[in-house]
C-alpha cells in the first residue's frame, strides 16, 4: 500500500477512534498539508496556519523554559486545538469538541504521531 | 467529526460519503444509522451496531441487495448525499451478514459487473488514474518533506491535472504559488 494511503488511513482511524475529534490534520513544518481527515466544513489553509503559529509559540517558550518538548493544548469556548510534533519535521493537529478528555486526547494523539512517524520514516 | 460523536449528534450533512461513515463506524466499533437521499427524499437506510453492519432498506427491499445498492447509489452515481444520526429506540432484525470490508467489495464488485463492456474498460482506467493521482501526490509529499518545492510543485500539478479538485493538492499549490513557486514564480 501507498504510504500516502497509510498515511490517511492512520489519521482516520485515530479521527475516528478518538471521542469528540472532529478534524485532524497532518502539516509539514513549512505550513503544507500532507494528510488530513478534516471535516469538510473546515478551512484547510485556516488549520494549517493556525497549527504552525501554534507549534512557533509552543517550541519557542520550551526553548526559553529549558523544556525539550513541545506539545500544544489549547481550551476555547468551542472546544480544544492539540499539536504535537509526528516525526520527519511534521505536525499533528487535532480539533476537538469542548466535550472532548483533555487528558486522553493527548495520549492518543501521541500514539497516532508515533504511527504516522513509522508511516514516513518508512523506505521513501 | 468522530464517529463516537456522530452517534451522539441528530444529523451531520454532508460532510463524508456513506462509506466514510460506515468505516468511521467500524474502525471505532460504533451504531448509527447512515441515510443516503438522492435529493428527492431518503432512498435507504444502512444501520451499524457496535461497528458491524446490522441492518439495510431502501425502496427496492432489504438486506444485503439493499446494502449494494445504497454503497453503489452513494459511491458511484451523482447527486446522493449521506446523513448519519444516532442509533436509538428499537432495532430492527439483523438481515446483512459478513464484514464491511466484504460487503464494500461486494459492492464494487456488484457494480463493476452492472457496466458496460467497451473495450476499454471505464473501472480500470478509473483505478489507473487513481494509482497514477496517489503516485503523483506522494511524491509531491517526498519533495515537500525534502524541500524540493520545485519539484513538490510539479507533482502537485500534474496530480491536479489528472484527478481535480483534491484538497490536500489543491491547498498544497495555493501556498507554493502563495511563496513564490510555479508557473508565475518559478525559483
Amino acid at each position: 500500500m501507498r504510504r500516502v494511503r497509510r498515511l490517511n488511513d492512520a489519521l482516520w482511524r485515530f479521527t475516528a477512534g478518538a471521542p469528540d475529534v472532529h478534524a485532524t490534520a497532518l502539516v509539514s513544518e513549512d505550513g503544507f498539508l500532507l494528510g488530513r481527515a478534516l471535516s469538510a466544513t473546515l478551512d484547510e489553509r485556516h488549520a494549517v496556519g493556525l497549527t504552525h503559529a501554534m507549534l512557533d509559540l509552543a517550541e519557542r517558550a520550551s526553548a526559553e523554559l529549558g523544556r525539550g518538548r513541545h506539545e500544544v493544548l489549547m481550551p476555547s469556548p468551542d472546544g480544544y486545538a492539540a499539536a504535537l510534533p509526528a516525526g520527519s519535521g511534521t505536525v499533528l493537529l487535532s480539533l476537538a469538541q469542548g466535550s472532548a478528555d483533555p487528558g486522553a486526547l493527548l495520549p492518543r494523539m501521541r500514539s497516532a504521531a508515533t504511527d504516522l512517524r513509522q508511516i514516513l520514516e518508512s523506505q521513501r | 467529526m468522530s464517529a463516537a460523536a456522530m452517534s451522539n449528534s441528530p444529523s451531520e450533512d454532508g460532510l463524508f460519503t456513506a462509506v466514510e461513515y460506515l468505516q468511521m463506524a467500524s474502525l471505532g466499533s460504533r451504531s448509527m444509522i447512515v441515510s443516503i437521499d438522492n435529493g428527492n427524499g431518503t432512498v435507504g437506510e444502512i444501520v451499524m451496531r457496535d461497528g458491524e453492519p446490522w441492518c439495510a432498506k431502501d425502496r427496492l427491499g432489504h438486506g444485503e441487495a439493499a446494502f449494494l445498492r445504497l454503497v453503489a447509489a452513494d459511491s458511484f452515481s451523482g447527486g446522493c448525499h449521506a446523513t448519519v444520526r444516532g442509533l436509538r429506540g428499537p432495532l430492527a432484525p439483523r438481515n446483512l451478514d459478513g464484514s464491511l470490508e466484504h460487503l464494500l467489495l461486494e459492492a464494487a464488485r456488484t457494480w463493476d459487473e452492472a457496466q458496460p463492456r467497451p473495450a476499454e474498460r471505464p473501472d480500470s482506467k478509473a483505478r489507473l488514474r487513481l494509482d497514477s493521482f496517489e503516485s503523483l501526490l506522494e511524491a509531491g509529499i517526498d519533495a515537500l518533506l525534502s524541500k524540493s518545492f520545485n519539484d513538490a510543485y510539479a507533482a502537485f500539478s500534474a496530480a491536479e491535472a489528472v484527478r481535480a479538485g483534491d484538497r490536500v493538492v489543491q491547498g498544497n499549490l495555493r501556498r507554493l504559488r502563495d511563496l513564490g513557486y510555479g508557473d508565475d514564480g518559478e525559483r
